[in-house]
């Protein structure tokens, strides 16, 4: 399924106050207001693929125009100019708000519903076994849709929104409120839907989640296309666009030149070195060098998999370091020390400087992937996945006290 | 043909968007849709009783003297699904703003239930007055054309629904003005009393006042001579709704979409 995006524009009208409001209703929309906001600005894109499935997810801060392009590949809202071509079904789940009634019972909300995404009848009577089961929510069918918590609703609507292969599904922060095992099951459905040949696009603002799950991704910001393509290099953009507009906010550009900064890691005998093995203890350092008074800040350090997948992050606030300062002209050396209990692979590392507990205000400095590093198993240390967990094993038996542990 | 299966299909959504409409205004009462029969039943019984019972004698000219039942039910079997289907299409939108958002015929879909609606309204009382009027005598063979006469009228007023449906979008004060306009023309226009024939100049301008008279004429054609009825009102209402759905048609769908 190939979807083709081109020069795709959208301004939003509005009114400045009651009087605009009131002319444009008695001339029956001929008088639009006053009120301009442009939410996509010449949008091209080609996504999908002609011989399978895909899953993009489209990332960017508030306001970037993401939940709009949604709204227009769904039909819902006019584009101002530009062009959208795409032969097949569209499903949509946008926003939270998953338009069930309260007063009606689950499955009248099913059906009703249903119906209205494309569904027959017959076909949601069928499969409501499925449906209730999928969500969670075996013997709720006739239950009031008011005895439901917000997150019962959506796992509803998300198990109904999937039940059958749409050739463009189309999600807007559906899993937020779902539970982890939720989570998984619905990117388990996202992945069986691009298997089957499908177009999904996904909006999220956990770009981890995003980042394991998409094949390609979009960055949006101010209505423009920042950065597309590989997850991993998209949401490291997504990292520093949200650093740059912080550092906007904070007008405090003061670590923004790379010269000003060093990184190393070092092993317990304070040999630098790039390869380590699982739960060996590891330095990371960050020396940096500041022009000008920084106080109450915080200096923080991430891990990423070659994925892109965050898989630890913390900060001298959280460990308890609060109110730093570096004073005019000093160079500070910051040492994180770590036990690496993580995975065979390859991993990279970053550093930021801030204040308060995230780098979201007032950012100074924030740099993804400034370490690249690789860890190996040892051959005493056996085990799977992506962390190493210290594991023991007791072993009790039922019939006497005695015990083995290994 | 193509194009048929998909406007059958339509129909068909617009059809379970009415029946769900329904659901959640009658969910969890003891009657169900019942309500909405004796809802009107009761409104009319009341003003039966008022106008053509107690006031009777003393109401004068104001006072219908002929066979009251079929005036008031000639009136009022229009009056309310016209009403009814403009003041549910303020707020249609609005009100399913979640479930508009579902889908992408959206807007196009949910503007068709009020009409829908005012339709079932006018043959739910088309058939109580019809049923009540062979039974009582006073209707002329002619009378169950009237019905063609009253659907046509409803769908000339569904050009406004749609109209009024996208501009609450941008005013939400859209409904209660509504409210207020209904309640003003239900008065003036003679839909439960009479109005003798030196104060009929005065509603030559009310479009519900020749739109009413001829739909009273078709349904017992005895009622009265048409040749003294203004019809300009009427007339003016057409060539208005022409322009109106003209100008429509350039972006208010568009600037109410942004509004959603």
């Amino acid at each position: 399924m190939i979807l083709s995006i081109e020069s795709l524009t959208k301004d939003y009208t509005g009114f400045n106050g009651f009087r605009e409001k009131i002319l444009s209703a008695a001339t029956l929309g001929l008088y639009a207001g006053t009120f301009r906001k442009k939410a996509l600005n010449k949008i091209s894109l080609e996504l999908g693929n002609a011989s399978k499935g895909e899953i993009v997810g489209i990332i960017g801060p508030n306001g970037a125009g993401k939940s709009t392009l949604l709204n227009i590949l769904s039909g819902i809202l006019k584009p101002t100019a530009g062009q959208i071509k795409f032969q097949g079904n569209v499903r949509s789940i946008l926003e939270l708000g998953v338009g069930f009634h309260s007063d009606l019972t689950a499955l009248e909300n099913v059906l009703y519903n249903g119906i209205l995404w494309g569904y027959s009848k017959k076909f949601l009577l069928e499969k409501k076994d499925d449906l209730f089961s999928f969500a969670g929510l075996s013997g709720f069918e006739s239950h009031p849709l008011n005895t439901f918590s917000t997150g019962m609703q959506m796992r509803l609507a998300f198990s109904l929104a999937t039940l059958s292969y749409a050739d463009m599904l189309l999600v807007d922060e559906a899993l937020a409120v779902g539970d982890a095992s939720f989570q998984q099951k619905g990117v388990r459905r996202f992945q069986s839907f691009r298997e089957e040949g499908s177009l999904v696009i996904v909006v999220s603002h956990d770009i981890h989640m995003m980042v394991s799950l998409c094949d390609r991704m979009i960055l949006l910001d101010q209505g423009r296309i920042v950065d597309f393509g590989n997850p991993s290099s998209v949401s490291e953009r997504y990292m520093d666009l949200i650093a740059e507009h912080s550092h906007d906010n904070a007008q405090s550009a003061v670590l923004s030149d790379k010269n000003q900064f060093q990184a190393y890691l070092m092993d317990s005998r304070n040999r630098k070195r790039n390869l380590f093995f699982t739960k060996e203890r590891v330095l990371f350092v960050f020396e940096f060098h500041s022009p000008a008074v920084l106080d109450q800040i915080t200096v923080g350090i991430h891990i990423n998999d070659a994925r892109g997948i965050r898989v630890f992050g913390t900060n001298s606030r959280l460990l308890k370091f609060s109110g730093l300062q570096i004073g005019e002209n000093e160079t500070s050396i910051f040492k994180f020390s770590l036990t690496l209990n993580l995975g065979p692979g390859k991993y990279s590392a970053g550093f930021s400087v801030h204040r308060g507990l995230s780098h979201g205000t007032d950012c100074f400095f924030w740099e993804e992937g400034i370490l690249d590093f690789e860890v190996e198993q040892t051959e005493e240390i056996g085990f799977e996945g992506i962390s190493f967990l210290e594991p023991e094993l007791k072993i009790e038996k039922a019939n006497d006290a005695s015990s083995d542990e290994s | 043909m193509k194009k048929i299966i998909t406007q059958i299909n339509f129909f068909k959504l617009v059809l379970v968007l009415v029946k769900r409409d329904y659901a959640m205004q009658y969910a969890g009462t003891l009657l169900g849709l019942l309500w909405l029969l004796i809802q009107y039943v009761f409104q009319i019984a009341v003003y039966y009783v008022l106008f053509g019972i107690v006031f009777s004698d003393g109401g004068g000219r104001f006072i219908y003297q002929g066979d009251y039942f079929l005036y008031i039910m000639s009136g009022m079997m229009l009056w309310i699904p016209v009403s009814e289907m403009l003041l549910r299409s303020c707020s249609i939108i609005y009100d399913n703003k979640t479930l508009v958002k579902r889908t992408g015929m959206g807007m196009k879909l949910f503007i068709w239930i009020p009409v829908v609606q005012g339709l079932i309204y006018y043959f739910l009382l088309f058939g109580i007055s019809f049923a009540a009027g062979f039974l009582r005598g006073g209707l002329h063979v002619i009378s169950p054309l009237a019905v063609f006469y009253g659907a046509a009228v409803i769908l000339f007023f569904s050009g406004w629904s749609f109209i009024f449906s996208k501009a609450s979008l941008i005013l939400k004060d859209f409904t209660p003005v509504m409210r207020l306009i209904l309640q003003v023309l239900f008065w003036l226009t003679p839909i439960i009393y009479a109005v003798p024939e030196e104060y009929q100049r005065y509603l030559a301008w009310n479009p519900f006042y020749g739109i009413i008279e001829l739909n009273r004429w078709m349904f017992h054609p005895s009622y009265r001579d048409l040749t003294y009825v203004d019809f300009q009102g009427m007339f003016a209402l057409i060539l208005l709704s022409i322009v109106s759905f003209l100008i429509s048609r350039i972006r208010l769908e568009s600037v109410a979409l942004d509004q959603i």
